[in-house]
């Protein structure tokens, strides 16, 4: 006999599961709500079977969907008669129950996926997020780098870069170093410690975190870097606590130099850290190879102004030596004729002279060059001075060379040697008619007064700065074969000449004479276009 | 209280009542508890019913943004006394205690004022919180509810009872459902088959 009520008490219990939260809830429900059943005392529910059948006391019907079994419930049952017709129902029920919770399992699954996706997809946005902050901070990083490297060149470089990187990553300590030694020693090129600048030192890179950098892209200790180098005094008195070191290195891929940074603290971020110290370690190693280029260059140039001396002095000594014994030569030759026959000694008399004169003016010529020459000052007109020597010269000189002449008649008088002003003029302007050679040319002499407002306006011909001031500015251009780089560098040195019959004393003997005067020179020339001489002398 | 009317609307489902039905909302989401709430209580304003609400999870301001929505002012409401609005644990546990006669003297006076100040009906929508497993007097939680059942049999508010199936125990549900005569399953209001009459389960 069934009650319509309980049977419909099932089919609520059906739909109103769907609201209970978890599976102990439903069976809770479940179980209270079936003791209504006639003919059942008491209902409870496992989740394994106990293989219960009709003849014990408790009547087990499962709840399994398929072959998923999730459990049973478990009826004690005092009447049979009362119970037995509601059985299918049950079974129906039970079944019901286990398409609800199977449900629930694969919605719970479902939901635990989507949490876990949420949660990566949200790690994921953290990570990149931190990963764009991240790059926002390198790219500013990159940019000062870039900066510094532009505007402060050289050893404010690296001071530089030092407090900036103990500023970035939060570092006690920073050094950059060079190597030497093989790679055994370091050297300094700053150190930054405790918001100031220490002096640079040499030290030896064995048991130091600095020796394990060499050689390594990256060297990191986040922590205990003091007990991993209990021999490193420096890192003791520090007190440090974390290190990162990165190598310098050359362009062709040789350790150079490091830099290292050294906290009190643990290093929490060092991925961050590692990359501004990759940036700043390519940055350092090009101010550093630039520097060591740099250094080079000036031991290259100096060398080589020492060899040039020596040539110049070896051409100087061979040149006095070879004029000198030339002259020699000669009184010699008179005097052993003299000896032969002193009756005629008097004819010989005139020629030992020259030969004395030719040594004298062969002295006074080297004396010109060292601008030692004895001057016999007197307030020269150099207009005049000029005029009167191209007026002698343009007789001498060859007819295919025309003299033009563009000179100032309002020139100051200056204190000068006028003899040897005139040896000036003379020699730059035989110099340029030799120049031009035999096809037909032009010597264009200019005389001027010029104001050199500014230092560093001009430079003489060995590129030093001609100083401020007002000068007569004497002007020789020719239109001839021009002079190539080596000519143009020995052309003042004594005894070096292009021509067959020079001696090669002119130019040198010019420049001495210049120099005597505190005067400047000007060079400009190119082969096959001709040259221009500037003479500068200062108005006192 | 002028002539009652025949039937009342709930707000959150199309069926019409009498007044005074009591009813059991086993709910078990947020969202769930605060629809039926809201609709509730909205439709005893515009029905001019008397209103009142229990519940600590209902806010004022979502009530009142609720309300204006429909063009109800919830601050003239209060004023007026058209609705009550108040906490679970402040009305159910004064001094930390369940007393079952206290409330339903409180529900019979509520009745009574609204009588007196001639609202057509009256309606109370309270949800249950789970202290009452642990207060003194929390016991008598099945008996106060089938007393209501009583009560409203000679003062005819309607009651809706909300309890949150994430925080009561199955079996107690399944105790709460057999002293209210209606349930709501799949926010249809049905008889409930489990039902135990007053009477029957008093004498228990």
């Amino acid at each position: 006999m069934l009650i319509p009520e309980i049977l419909g008490q099932l089919l609520v219990m059906q739909s109103f599961v769907i609201n209970l939260p978890d599976e102990k809830s439903i069976f809770s429900f479940v179980c209270r709500g079936l003791l209504d059943i006639p003919g059942v005392s008491g209902v409870r529910y496992h989740e394994t079977t106990q293989n219960q059948g009709f003849d014990t006391a408790e009547l087990a019907i499962p709840v399994i969907l398929g072959e998923i079994f999730m459990g049973e419930l478990l009826f004690t049952v005092d009447d049979k008669e009362l119970f037995v017709p509601y059985l299918d129902y049950l079974k129906n029920f039970c079944y019901m129950l286990a398409v609800i919770l199977e449900e629930r399992n694969q919605r719970s699954q479902n939901e635990q996926l989507q949490l876990k996706l949420e949660a990566r997809v949200q790690q994921r946005t953290s990570q990149l997020n931190a990963e764009i902050i991240e790059r926002k901070q390198i790219d500013e990083v990159q940019s000062y780098l870039l900066q510094i490297s532009s505007v402060n060149p050289g050893e404010g470089f690296f001071k530089t870069l030092a407090s900036y990187l103990a500023k970035t990553l939060g570092m006690d300590y920073v050094c950059i170093d060079t190597l030497h030694g093989d790679g055994l020693t370091a050297r300094t090129l700053a150190i930054y410690h405790d918001g100031k600048f220490e002096a640079n030192v040499e030290y030896a890179l064995k048991d130091t975190p600095c020796g394990d950098v060499v050689g390594k892209k990256v060297c990191v200790f986040p922590r205990g870097v003091c007990s991993l180098f209990p021999h490193d005094a420096a890192l003791q008195e520090l007190e440090a606590e974390s290190y990162l070191g990165t190598t310098l290195w050359s362009f062709d891929m040789k350790p150079i130099g490091l830099i290292a940074v050294i906290g009190q603290k643990e290093l929490l971020d060092s991925h961050f850290a590692e990359s501004v110290m990759k940036l700043a370690s390519i940055r350092a190693a090009g101010e550093l190879e630039r520097r060591q280029a740099y250094e080079d260059k000036l031991l290259f140039e100096q060398q080589f102004q020492q060899t040039q001396k020596l040539e110049s002095l070896g051409v100087l000594a061979g040149g006095i030596a070879h004029d000198f014994n030339n002259i020699l030569a000669i009184i010699m030759g008179y005097c052993s004729l003299t000896k032969m026959d002193y009756e005629k000694a008097e004819k010989n008399i005139p020629e030992i002279e020259k030969a004395v004169e030719r040594a004298a003016v062969l002295c006074r010529q080297m004396l010109a060059y060292a601008g030692k020459a004895m001057l016999t000052k007197s307030q020269v007109n150099t207009w005049a001075l000029v005029d009167e020597m191209v007026g002698m010269l343009e007789t001498t000189i060859h007819k295919n060379v025309v003299i033009k002449t563009e000179l100032d008649t309002d020139i100051p008088l200056i204190t000068g040697d006028a003899s040897q002003l005139r040896q000036v003029v003379l020699n730059l302007i035989m110099n340029s008619a030799e120049a031009i050679g035999d096809a037909d040319g032009e010597v264009a002499v200019k005389l001027a007064t010029t104001e050199i407002i500014v230092a560093q306006q001009e430079k003489d011909h060995l590129g030093f700065f001609i100083p401020a001031g007002r000068y007569i500015c004497l002007e020789v251009t020719d239109n001839g074969c021009g002079m190539d780089d080596g000519t143009r560098r020995k052309i003042f040195e004594p005894f070096y000449t292009t021509k067959f019959t020079g001696r090669g004393l002119g130019m040198s003997a010019v420049l001495g004479i210049i120099k005597a005067h505190k005067g400047l020179l000007q060079l400009e020339s190119r082969l096959g276009q001709g040259t221009t001489f500037k003479v500068f002398l200062p108005v006192q | 209280m002028t002539s009652s009317p025949q039937t009342i609307s709930l707000g959150f489902t199309n069926q019409a009542f009498p007044p005074g039905v009591h009813i059991c909302q086993i709910f078990s989401s947020d969202d769930e508890r605060q629809e039926s709430l809201l609709k509730f209580i909205l439709s005893g304003l515009q029905s001019k019913e008397r209103t009142c609400c229990f519940s600590d999870n209902a806010t004022e301001q979502a009530i009142c943004e609720f309300l204006g929505n429909y063009g109800i002012s919830h601050n003239d409401a209060i004023d007026t006394g058209a609705l009550t609005l108040a906490g679970t644990r402040d009305i159910y546990f004064e001094d930390n205690r369940f007393d079952p006669e206290r409330m339903l003297n409180l529900l019979t006076c509520y009745y009574n004022d609204s009588v007196t100040h001639g609202y057509p009906a009256a309606r109370v929508i309270g949800e249950m919180a789970t202290e009452i497993q642990h207060v003194c007097g929390g016991n008598r939680l099945l008996e106060y509810e089938s007393k209501i059942s009583i009560l409203l049999r000679d003062h005819p508010v309607t009651a809706v009872c909300q309890y949150d199936a994430r925080s009561f125990d199955g079996a107690m549900i399944m105790d709460v459902l057999k002293v209210h005569p209606l349930m709501i399953v799949r926010g249809s209001v049905i008889h409930n088959p489990f039902y135990i009459k007053p009477e029957e389960l008093l004498t228990q």
